[in-house]
């Protein structure tokens, strides 16, 4: 059940008026098909470069809103009715991670379009969707729903501290291919189905296949070339030349603070391949002439960033390999604009990692980091850090 | 054959495609009605050519351009009397490649226009009988549906014998992917073809609006793959920059990996493996020197040949590496073959080893043979050869024959140029390692 009160009333009230508006307006047995392919269309999730899925959901929705020209009393109810249902079976094939982003973002998103859709609905003079005028009306109505859905599930997640208007313009730049997917084949199917039949199926779902196709071959590569790149910074630990585990923690760690702080979901990424990979360069160290020799943690990062920058796609990763040992600002000295926020990140996360591994406690390594933020840390990346490790160490008690 | 002769052959043959196409075209002209309206025609025109120049990987090196797909809605829309001159006309104009424009290229263009304009007429005119005489309605769906994806084929298939006949020619060394190999290309495009003549009917029962909801989504489908592709690209640039990397430690096996891809590729042609197991085996042969990482500089810059303890050590090392890597579901198959590669080296091992790597193996071991080494000079390529039959009871007769035919099917030399040469080198190597 959802966390909040509100949570469980809305998901034990909605059904109901569901339920009661079909008795009232007399729906048939329509109603209850459409509920159910509602209830099926939240499992199925079509991933977006940025690993959040879209429900199929948004595509049935769509579909129903156009055949019934914009019955709001159709569609709506027979989503609050397939709501419990969708709900149950998100949380027992996706988990709570996915449900949660799901929940209330797509239900809000709808409600909303079906408000945009009935309200149109009586300004379109042929009171048809098939037309142009309707069309753009359903475009309307689709890009509000989107908007509508990855604002609300951006201000439940840890991007929050973004400014709303950043996070929906952020948010809608990583998400659109999957909804523009799915709203497209959602329509198609809405628009032929009364002159096609069941061939309206084929129609819509052959290219909405060709999109889904496309996109989850794009998740399960980049699946793919994470788990390479944390094989790759894993080889100096295999080596000897490293901490075991220290390249994974050290992501871990920056990858949460990057969140916490509001990077992108790009970003994120070249943060998250840059701490896998910025210990790369100790595989030199292989060579005993150069161990035996005197060498500084900066020319560690200056090879882990040319072994890095061998690969054309990792150059910005390399970037920020390179710039990890400058520290936040010299004595006596401006602060460089320029020295990259992922840096900054990596930089505080690796130290972190490092007092640990010297056998500090989390808080003693925290206390040490903030006596050198402003010199050698960024304040603003310490105090970051202390507000995640506060919040992982309350939830794991 | 010198290379004005065989310039002279291509733009015969050039010309004759272009004559052939432009008289289909011509004869088109007469028989058939224009396409109307031309704004439609335009724009599904625009839809086919943007499709023709950008088609997508969607398998390992399987590229599909949905083009056939507009072909079949076009030639739906236009019906009977106009449908073959429409698409026809469609694939003439698509002939014109912007990078041939570019780069004033006239022969590949002329080609294209006659293969694209033959094969369109020949397609379409199959899909005719399909057509309804009356406007098209619910009820003609399942025939154009099964029409347009058999003629999907023969379109293929004729736009296929048409490259087959020009690659030949124009390009004699270089290979072309058997027609009895294409079957996922045929199924592909008579999807396409199916879909296409599906999406026509849709375009004259319900209207235009079909055609944008169409095109969106088509649009993601297309960023997805590019995508796709691009991050394909960058997780084997990526592994091939540490492959250099590791190559830097060593300079004696500098280019070793990419020599050893090579020959596993050619090898592996030689014996007839199909794409899926020469993918595995090319990324094999690019990781299987990874594992020299974590062996120390000592080991690997060794004057001279190694100890049973000291080769052990390294093995060691590198099994270690290979554990890591093992980790990466993509690349577990290839780190099985490398294993197989050191399990066919150890003389106590009874392990089975597979094919691919008995190939890896006899790859490795010529390129080691031919190139210098910290403890020995390159041998000529004879002597590779040579050595490498000696072995073939570890390696396997057909492996060593394969390599060996490969090699000398593409007329390459490796290793040192004569045995004098080969001895003088010897001899050099020998007094550095009496030096160190």
């Amino acid at each position: 059940m959802p966390d909040t009160f509100l949570g469980r009333l809305a998901l034990l009230v909605t059904p109901g008026l569901g339920a009661g508006a079909a008795i009232y307006w007399s729906a048939g047995w329509k109603f209850v098909l459409v509920a159910a392919i509602l209830a099926v269309g939240h499992l199925l999730l079509i991933p977006n470069p940025s690993g959040r899925g879209a429900p199929l959901l948004v595509a049935v929705a769509a579909a129903f809103a156009l055949e019934s020209q914009g019955s709001a009393v159709l569609v709506l109810g027979a989503a609050a009715v397939a709501l419990p249902f969708g709900w149950l079976g998100v949380q027992l094939v996706h988990g709570r991670r996915v449900s949660d982003q799901m929940f209330p973002a797509e239900p809000a998103g709808l409600v909303v379009f079906v408000g945009v859709m009935a309200v149109t609905a009586t300004l379109i003079p042929t009171g048809t969707y098939s037309g142009a005028l309707g069309m753009a009306a359903f475009g309307v109505a689709a890009v509000i729903w989107f908007l509508t859905a990855v604002g609300v599930r951006g201000l439940f997640s840890r991007q929050a501290r973004l400014a709303p208007r950043r996070l929906v313009v952020v948010r809608a730049l990583e998400d659109w291919p999957a909804y523009l997917a799915l709203f497209s084949s959602g329509a198609l199917y809405g628009l032929t189905a009364p002159a096609m039949g069941w061939w309206a199926i084929p129609l819509a779902g052959l290219p909405y296949a060709f999109s889904h196709v496309s996109l989850h071959r794009v998740q399960t590569t980049r699946s793919t070339y994470r788990q390479t790149i944390q094989a790759l910074g894993a080889i100096p630990e295999a080596g000897g030349l490293v901490t075991g585990g220290h390249a994974a923690r050290v992501a871990d760690i920056a990858v949460g603070v990057g969140a916490e702080m509001g990077l992108s979901a790009g970003v994120l990424q070249r943060l998250e391949y840059a701490a896998f990979l910025h210990d790369l360069g100790r595989v030199v160290l292989a060579n005993p002439a150069v161990a035996a020799g005197s060498y500084t943690l900066s020319d560690v990062s200056g090879w882990s960033a040319a072994i890095v920058s061998e690969a054309r796609y990792l150059e910005h990763v390399a970037e920020v390999v390179a710039a990890q040992h400058h520290p936040y600002r010299r004595p006596g000295e401006e602060r460089d604009p320029d020295h990259p926020l992922a840096s900054k990140i990596l930089r505080v996360a690796a130290a972190y990692d490092g007092e640990m591994n010297n056998g500090l406690s989390s808080l003693e390594a925290i206390e040490t980091l903030h006596r050198g933020a402003a010199y050698d840390y960024d304040p603003e990346v310490v105090t970051a850090l202390r507000r995640v490790l506060e919040r992982r160490a309350a939830s794991a008690a | 054959m010198t290379s004005t002769s065989q310039d002279r052959k291509t733009a015969i043959l050039a010309g004759a495609f272009a004559a052939a196409g432009a008289v289909v075209l011509a004869v088109l002209f007469v028989v058939q009605s224009d396409p109307q309206p031309l704004g439609v025609w335009f724009v599904l025109a625009a839809a086919f050519f943007f499709l023709q120049i950008s088609a997508v990987e969607v398998n390992d090196r399987l590229f599909v351009s949905s083009a056939m797909m507009v072909a079949f809605t076009a030639a739906v829309v236009f019906g009977r009397e106009s449908a073959v001159l429409a698409v026809v006309l469609m694939a003439a104009v698509s002939a014109l490649h912007p990078d041939d424009l570019r780069e004033r290229r006239w022969r590949q263009p002329a080609g294209n226009f006659g293969q694209l304009v033959i094969s369109a007429a020949v397609g379409i005119a199959v899909f005719l009988p399909f057509l309804p005489d009356a406007p098209v309605t619910g009820g003609d769906l399942p025939l154009l549906a099964v029409g347009a994806a058999l003629a999907a084929v023969v379109y293929d298939w004729v736009n296929f014998r048409l490259v087959a006949l020009y690659v030949r020619v124009a390009y004699p060394d270089r290979d072309l992917r058997p027609w009895s190999k294409m079957l996922a290309n045929h199924f592909a495009l008579s999807v396409l073809g199916a879909f296409g003549g599906i999406l026509g009917a849709a375009y004259v029962l319900v209207g235009p609006l079909i055609l944008p909801l169409m095109f969106l989504t088509f649009v993601v489908g297309h960023v997805g793959f590019a995508s796709y592709s691009k991050l394909r690209e960058a997780h084997e640039d990526t592994i091939r920059g540490f492959v250099k990397a590791v190559e830097a430690l060593d300079p004696y096996t500098r280019g070793h990996t990419e020599r050893v891809a090579r020959f596993v590729r050619m090898t592996g042609e030689e014996l007839g493996l199909g794409p899926e197991r020469l993918e595995t085996l090319r990324w094999a042969a690019l990781i299987h020197d990874v594992g020299k990482v974590a062996v120390p500089a000592s080991l690997l810059h060794k004057p001279g040949l190694l100890t049973d303890d000291e080769y052990s050590q390294t093995v060691r090392h590198m099994q270690v590496v290979e554990e890591v890597l093992s980790r990466v579901d993509f690349l577990r198959p290839m780190v099985a073959i490398v294993a197989g590669q050191h399990a066919l080296l150890d003389e106590e091992s009874e392990a089975e080893v597979p094919l691919e790597s008995r190939i890896l193996a006899t790859a490795d071991a010529f390129d080691a043979m031919t190139s210098t080494r910290s403890y020995r000079s390159a041998v000529t390529q004879a002597t590779a050869f040579d050595q490498l039959r000696r072995r073939e009871d570890v390696y396997g007769p057909e492996v060593v024959t394969a390599l060996i035919a490969a090699i000398g099917a593409a007329g390459e030399v490796y290793g040192s140029p004569d045995e004098e040469s080969a001895a003088e080198v010897e001899r050099l190597v020998r007094e550095r390692a009496i030096r160190a």
